[in-house]
């Protein structure tokens, strides 16, 4: 009897470490979606949010929703985690941000005007 | 000392996370194929003795999920590349000398944007497929051949938007025919042949009855395998594996050749401090070849040499940049690798690792000697013997005084 229940305890305490050890752990804590809210400080009109594919003419819209000067947008979760390069088109002139390294989560992102005439990015 | 170590080690880890490589798409969606040559080579392995049994069990290890980025056209995803397999073989004896099995080999294998050990997140950019072969066996040991059948099923539980299209539901059938040293094999969709492998296995191997040492032990391992990828019957590649016994069956040599243009494919030296191989090191070199389209009708071909190693520890494997690993894990680079895992083979009671030459030194051996050997000084027992009437010495019978009960009942 006692024989079983130690071989029991050997196994679940092998198990839990293999449950563990894979994971189904880290999205406790890490999120694997990003949700994205705009606010548009700068004097130009937000008509679309892209993500750029590397073949310029292939992109993939994550938010198609008119955000004018001083408003917001709602949120859109996507699965977006990792480094890419975002497109913000405005009535007009398109901006791109290359390399942007979005960890998960709840991102709000406030777009103003740059001294050079294009757009500035901030995350709050 | 133990300081300096410990921050080698984390340094070099922090290091392989740092300068890990993005996988790429492609090499997830080809890796239905790979995963079904791998089980199916595996299977050519433990069908050498083609009785016995076997069981094995794995899974990768990547804690941090930007150390397997998946590198699609639109950047870096944050993710988990995952593997987790499981095979298991057994064979019982229907008359003398002739054994009847089945065996069964899965394997789960992917990306996706989180890690899980059974409900993955499926999200855009994530692919799950696994693939099961299973079949089942017979063997003439008297006669020493073997055959086997069965089918694979290719299974596409998860596509993501980036991955070019694949049905989802694929059947293979294969079968297997060995002849002593001599084995082949064939895989089939449909009507449409898929896969051939000849192969001679020369090595005198003592698990399957062969030699412990000496010049037939040295004798190599070829085999030939051909693929066809498409739905015409030519032959799209071929391979040439060698694998030779350097020194004692604990020291290998493995060269991979193709038969094209590029010729190299990749070579190893596995050392094995025990012949059993349960546990051993390995230095890898693979020859990476990629094509890359300058224009619409221009391809270049560009390659270089990816050196890496890997340590097995039975349960546990740690691996560099590994050739085994580039394959077999969506080309995996640029990272430690830790793949948890652990496989047994058995044939009449001795145990060893698949592939491996000789059984791994065991406990039972040396009862079994002192078994033989005490056995003879025992008791005849009962009805053994040529008649011969049974009888009992008695030895060393002592008589003893009682003891005065006065002096152990206490008191002064």
């Amino acid at each position: 009897m006692k024989g079983t229940m130690k071989k029991i305890s050997v196994l679940t305490v092998l198990l839990a470490c293999c449950l563990t050890l894979s994971g189904c752990l880290t999205h406790w804590f890490v999120d694997s979606t990003t949700r994205l809210q705009i606010e548009n400080r700068s004097s130009k009109t937000v008509v679309e949010i892209d993500i750029l594919s590397e073949e310029d003419s292939d992109y993939k819209v994550w938010i198609r929703d008119t955000i004018r000067t001083g408003e917001k947008s709602r949120v859109y979760e996507e699965d977006w985690v990792g480094t890419f390069t975002m497109r913000v088109r405005t009535v007009g002139s398109d901006f791109d941000i290359e390399n942007l390294k979005l960890d998960g989560g709840s991102e709000y992102m406030v777009l103003s005007d740059s001294t050079d005439g294009s757009l500035h990015y901030e995350f709050k | 000392m133990q300081f300096v170590l410990k921050s080698v080690l984390i340094s070099l880890v922090l290091v392989g996370a740092a300068f890990a490589d993005g996988i790429k798409p492609e090499a997830l969606s080809k890796d239905g194929a790979v995963t079904r040559d791998r089980h199916l080579t595996e299977i050519r392995d433990i069908m050498r003795g083609g009785r016995g049994g076997y069981i094995d069990f794995g899974f990768y290890y990547t804690p941090s999920r930007e150390q397997l980025p998946l590198e699609s056209q639109y950047g870096e995803h944050d993710g988990f590349a995952f593997n987790h397999h499981f095979a298991g073989f057994g064979a019982g004896e229907v008359a003398r000398g002739r054994h009847m099995g089945a065996l069964l080999w899965f394997d789960r294998s992917g990306w996706d944007g989180e890690d899980f050990f059974l409900f993955p997140h499926y999200n855009d950019f994530s692919l799950q497929r696994s693939v099961v072969t299973w079949g089942l066996t017979f063997t003439d040991a008297r006669m020493d051949w073997t055959i086997a059948a069965g089918m694979q099923h290719q299974n596409l539980e998860h596509r993501g938007k980036i991955y070019p299209y694949e049905v989802d539901s694929l059947a293979y059938s294969w079968a297997h025919l060995r002849f002593s040293k001599l084995s082949a094999q064939a895989n089939f969709y449909r009507t449409d042949w898929r896969l051939f492998r000849f192969s001679l296995d020369l090595e005198s191997r003592a698990i399957y009855g062969g030699k412990k040492s000496g010049p037939l032990t040295y004798l190599p391992n070829v085999s030939l395998a051909m693929y066809n990828a498409d739905e015409e019957s030519d032959i799209d590649s071929m391979r040439i594996t060698w694998e030779q016994n350097l020194y004692d069956q604990r020291l290998y040599a493995e060269v991979a050749i193709d038969l094209n243009d590029t010729w190299f494919h990749s070579a190893a030296l596995k050392f094995y401090p025990d012949p059993s191989r349960m546990i051993g090191f390995e230095a890898t070199c693979l020859n990476r070849v990629r094509m890359k389209q300058l224009s619409d009708d221009l391809v270049e071909e560009e390659s270089d040499l990816l050196w890496g190693g890997a340590i097995d520890l039975l349960f546990a494997r740690f691996a560099y940049n590994a050739a085994y690993d580039y394959e077999n894990f969506f080309g995996a680079k640029g990272t430690f690798l830790v793949e948890f895992k652990f496989n047994l083979a058995t044939i009449d009671g001795w145990l060893f690792n698949r592939g491996a030459a000789r059984s791994a030194p065991m406990e039972t051996d040396v009862v079994k000697q002192f078994d033989k050997n005490t056995k003879q000084s025992e008791i005849t027992p009962m009805g053994s013997g040529s008649g011969a009437p049974k009888t009992i010495e008695a030895k060393g019978i002592r008589y003893e005084k009682a003891q005065p009960t006065a002096t152990t009942e206490g008191g002064n």
